[in-house]
């Protein structure tokens, strides 16, 4: 026990293996809290309503529970085409006042979980595939926790250095051999290895477990009970396991990959008795499988990276299309039996590895008794690894915050001695300037000529500057053979109409799935509206991009992205600080992009709106249709 | 000269290393020679009727400059094969005499994969590369009205690239694609590189022997510099090394030199490179590049090592500074943000995101070629690195007195 005491000392305050663990933790849970995105963004926009809904659905499909979508769904398309005939009658004078405010009240109460609905019917569509072992359920806590039990670099960094420090250090000076001529130099030998796969099986545990509260304190873990295919990750897995069953799986899983990989290196180490080889041979195998091989060989092989890589045992075989139309196997589930078979050997190679670290740190003539005496194997448990994860790129502020004039179906806009023209023939954007030749906003002779994929999205004119955006979408070849892999970029690059400077003011890759340096991974559905971007304007604070139905705001600063509550299917207006639409009611209405709040521009009820020079002009609906102007 | 002998020697010609070198070498191999039968479709089979005897026969008779017979007689085979495959309701027999693989679609495979399309591609790049030149031609005329100078100049500069680029003659790109996208041997030259490097000045300070060099006539400045020219060494070493085996292994499992001598734009994914250079030149061209990015990134690894007492420390950190390099550079490495790509010496290391697209950066209102910046921006990180490293380096303070003396 002494001997164990001293060598924790030793290892843990004189080399600094606390401070190395402690950093790691820390590394690892600021990244976390720094990238974590919600895998479903709409459910956590619409929590309220969507909790609304799972009081009715939460738990296995039933028949009546299916009744009760279909029903939802109906009423909420009835109540749509209702309202919409409410109002027209009203504003043609074919009903009273009080009977609108009926109709609408009666509409809007169907209406009144809309958004959450949705998101529950996307997950019954889902559920409806296979409802015997998927269930209804807030997944964002549970897809995000399962998610996080993979490859942590900072880990991977503090197991190569605490096992490459436990015998190398004193390999270094050679103190091993002095060590072997002592009473308690074997005993020495096995209190390292303990404490070194000890402590990063702790590790990965109070790793696991601070995700655990983390998850659980930012989303909610509902319903562990519930079968792990209820997350659309795993919805091909056909492991029978509840969702808590499947966390404490993994978790253990990265545990004993962690002991695997401090094992195998303590034995390199006793070995090669050089920390820096140690360490390299740690990085080596992790990595060039990481990089170099196709990921179902790698769950098939005794390697420490399989089980780092946790969750991959409980997934689904995928399957991508090829160019001819046939699916092709991406990764094919790990069975049982292969599981077995891996598990297995992996275990022996530890207690091997262990063992053998053991043996090597002996004075021979101590084994030469000991093998008299027959002898006791100790098994132990070790440890860890890694992940590359994605920098977001940051964007540069804008400094627009002048009066601006811009609608969203306009197919013209004006600026400062500058008009940019949307031409329906070539679908470009031609900007015209005060006595200089017209030219495309995009004007790089480069863009568009070898790529069919690349394409103007949408202009925003603020004084004289014109800001687009571009999206080009491209194959992404991080490395060979991922060909099939393309990403789609969004940029917004503001282009001074005076000196025809161009400048990149915003950047996003759209794309949920793809790799970087060859490791596949989800970054959600956070940015999954861009591809549906129909227009944008800005402000100095944030971005608005109009899609067909929503508007997203992104701020500058933090790129986090909200839904306005503003239905964008009409036109919208911005003046450089209130958007002006439509309501659902025809009420015009403006949102102050500085306090966030909707408020009704006087009492108008208009069909259509532009925002002109002379003010805001409408149709008005409550005046015979007759066009109107408010300055606002 | 000796000395610096001697430290390379002392440094890089252990036996871990010379393992390491030849384990990775064979690993670099493997995985080339995987990629070959992963993904090439000649790779499946050898009787007569395979995709491989088929195509190198018909190749034969379609290599060299494409003209109109050639491309004539190329049609009248496939477009028949086009038509009658269209709707799917062609003979689906697999061993149809009329047909070169023995099945009617995948003779239409074939010709499309491996001679349509590239001969259709090559064909049509003299145009589209025309076009972009007119258009930067305009621009620069354009620019010239408001007298933005720099976009004028940058408008000359695409110009000067794109202008009377074609694509004559038809080849084999298939190698030439897998090659130019290959990049598995970077991870193996950082592991190697960071292995060689960065215990070189934490060794010595680990067993304290950096005191007993002081002492020593040809310690203290002289050791360190020789040690900085033995790592410049064995990094070039390395990358040349790697460079090559990667080219011969290439070569080795597609089993032709073909298409090396087209231009390096007649490969789709490199349709929009700043240079005008053979493939050949291309990968000479990527070395070079290699190397540099390289020898900066190895000249943070020494500073970092001057910094550390244990050799683990060094290596850890400097794992973790590669680490943060590599997720840097690969983030952006599609990106817009020009700067942010230069400024990052993973791209000169890993090329393809700096020599795949004409970019150009505005350094003092004049254009300069993205791949030239980075180029530039690694030399001077890595020279002041170096120059840091032999200025702080720790010193005999006897030394200066005596020579006063």
């Amino acid at each position: 026990m002494r001997v164990l005491a001293y060598e924790w000392k030793k290892l843990m305050i004189g080399q600094r293996g606390l401070v190395c663990l402690l950093a790691a933790l820390v590394a690892s849970v600021c990244w976390l809290a720094a990238t974590d995105r919600p895998q479903n963004v709409a459910m956590e926009e619409n929590q309220v309503d969507y909790a609304w809904c799972m009081e009715t659905l939460g738990g296995p499909l039933t028949s009546q529970k299916e009744a009760w979508l279909h029903e939802r769904s109906e009423a909420i398309t009835e109540a749509k085409v209702d309202r919409a005939k409410a109002q027209e009658d009203y504003y043609d004078g074919l009903i009273s006042a009080e009977d609108y405010k009926g109709a609408t009240a009666r509409a809007d109460e169907t209406l009144a979980h809309e958004r959450g609905f949705d998101v529950a019917y996307q997950q019954y569509l889902y559920i409806s595939e296979n409802p015997s072992n998927r269930y209804f359920l807030a997944t964002n806590g549970w897809a995000g926790l399962l998610s996080a039990q993979t490859l942590d670099f900072p880990v991977l960094l503090a197991i190569l250095y605490l096992a490459a420090i436990a015998f190398c250090s004193e390999c270094a000076c050679q103190m091993d051999t002095l060590l072997r001529t002592t009473p308690r130099g074997r005993t020495s030998a096995r209190s390292k290895e303990l404490i070194v796969v000890g402590s990063v099986v702790v590790l990965c545990a109070t790793l696991s477990l601070i995700q655990l509260a983390f998850f659980s304190a930012k989303y909610g873990l509902p319903h562990g009970d519930y079968p792990l295919q209820s997350v659309s990750q795993f919805g091909a897995s056909t492991k029978s396991l509840s969702l808590a069953e499947a966390f404490i799986v993994a978790a253990s899983l990265r545990c004993f990959g962690a002991a695997m990989l401090a094992s195998l290196l303590l034995f390199v180490s006793v070995l090669v008795k050089k920390h820096a080889l140690t360490a390299l041979i740690g990085a080596a195998i992790t990595l060039i499988p990481l990089m170099g091989m196709p990921e179902q060989f790698v769950f098939r092989l005794p390697l420490p990276l399989a089980f780092l890589l946790a969750t991959g045992f409980l997934e689904g075989s995928r399957f991508a299309q090829d160019d001819g139309g046939q699916s092709i196997a991406v990764f094919v589930e790990v069975s049982p039996w292969e599981f077995a078979v891996v598990a297995g050997i992996s275990v022996a190679i530890v207690v091997l590895a262990l063992h053998g670290s053991v043996r090597r740190s002996t004075n021979c003539w101590i084994l030469a008794r000991r093998r008299r005496r027959g002898r006791r194997v100790k098994s132990a448990v070790a440890l860890l690894l890694a992940v590359a994860l994605l920098l977001p790129v940051a964007g540069c502020s804008s400094g627009a915050a002048e009066a601006v004039i811009y609608n969203s179906d306009a197919q013209i806009l004006e600026g400062d001695g500058v008009v940019v023209t949307f031409d329906e023939e070539t679908r470009t954007y031609v900007m015209e300037r005060d006595g200089a030749a017209a030219m495309d906003v995009e004007a790089s002779p480069l863009f568009g000529a070898f790529s069919d994929e690349e394409l103007v999205k949408g202009v925003y004119v603020a004084g004289s500057c014109v800001y687009y955006l571009t999206s080009r979408t491209q194959q992404h070849v991080d490395r060979v053979g991922n060909y099939n892999s393309t990403f789609t970029q969004f940029s917004i690059v503001r282009l001074d109409a005076d000196t025809l400077e161009r400048q990149v003011i915003f950047e996003q890759i759209a794309d949920s799935d793809r790799s970087l340096l060859g490791i596949d991974y989800t970054v959600g559905d956070t940015w999954a509206f861009l591809p549906d971007c129909r227009g944008f304007f800005l402000n100095d604070r944030s971005i608005f991009f109009v899609t067909d139905d929503e508007i997203v705001e992104v701020n500058w600063v933090t790129r986090s992205t909200q839904t306005l509550a503003i239905p964008a299917s009409g036109n919208i207006a911005f003046d450089g600080s209130a958007i002006y639409f439509i309501d659902d009611d025809s009420r015009l209405q403006a949102y102050d992009t500085q306090t966030q709040k909707i408020a009704p521009v006087g009492d108008v009820v208009a069909r259509s709106l532009r925002l002109t020079e002379d003010g805001l002009r409408y149709v008005n609906r409550l005046d015979g249709d007759t066009v109107c102007i408010r300055v606002p | 000269m000796r000395l610096i002998r001697y430290e390379f020697v002392k440094l890089f010609c252990r036996r871990s290393v010379l393992v390491l070198f030849a384990l990775f070498s064979v690993v670099n191999l493997v995985k080339i020679y995987s990629e070959w039968d992963a993904y090439s479709f000649l790779a499946d089979g050898s009787g007569e009727r395979s995709w491989r005897t088929v195509h190198w026969n018909l190749y034969d008779q379609y290599r060299g400059p494409i003209t109109p017979e050639k491309v004539q007689q190329l049609l009248a085979m496939w477009q028949p094969l086009a038509q009658a495959t269209a709707d799917m309701t062609a003979n689906t027999a697999t061993d149809d005499a009329n047909s070169l693989t023995g099945n009617l679609y995948s003779d239409r495979n074939l010709l499309e994969k491996y001679f349509v399309d590239p001969m259709q591609y090559c064909y049509e790049y003299g145009e589209r590369a025309a076009s972009v030149a007119e258009k930067a031609r305009q621009n620069a005329e354009v620019a010239a009205q408001v007298s933005a100078l720099y976009q004028q100049r940058e408008s000359a500069a695409i110009y000067r690239i794109y202008a009377g680029r074609t694509v004559p003659e038809f080849a084999y790109a298939e190698m030439a694609n897998y090659y130019l996208n290959y990049d598995f041997s970077l991870i193996l030259v950082l592991l190697l590189g960071l292995y060689g490097v960065a215990g070189t000045f934490a060794t010595e300070r680990e067993t304290q022997m950096d005191r007993l060099l002081l002492t020593n006539p040809n310690g203290g400045s002289r050791t360190v510099l020789a040690k900085l020219v033995a790592a410049s060494g064995f990094l070039l070493l390395v990358i040349v090394w790697f460079s090559l085996l990667d080219l011969a292994g290439f070569v080795a499992a597609f089993g032709t030199f073909e298409g090396l001598g087209q231009p390096v734009y007649a490969i789709p994914s490199f349709a929009e490179a700043p240079v005008n250079l053979s493939v050949f030149q291309f990968a000479i061209l990527v070395s070079a590049l290699r190397s540099a990015g390289l020898w900066a990134v190895g000249m943070l690894w020494l500073a970092v090592s001057l910094q550390c007492r244990n050799a683990l420390v060094s290596l850890v950190v400097n794992f973790a500074l590669t680490a943060a390099l590599v997720v840097g550079g690969a983030s952006v490495a599609y990106s817009y943000l020009v700067w942010a790509k230069v400024l990052d010496p993973y791209s000169l290391l890993a090329v393809r995101p700096l020599l795949s697209q004409t970019e150009f950066l505005d350094i003092g209102g004049f254009p300069v070629l993205s791949w030239q910046a980075a180029l530039a921006f690694s030399l001077v990180i890595g020279l002041i690195a170096a120059a840091a490293i032999y200025a702080f380096s720790p010193r005999n303070a006897l030394c200066p007195m005596r020579r006063r003396r």
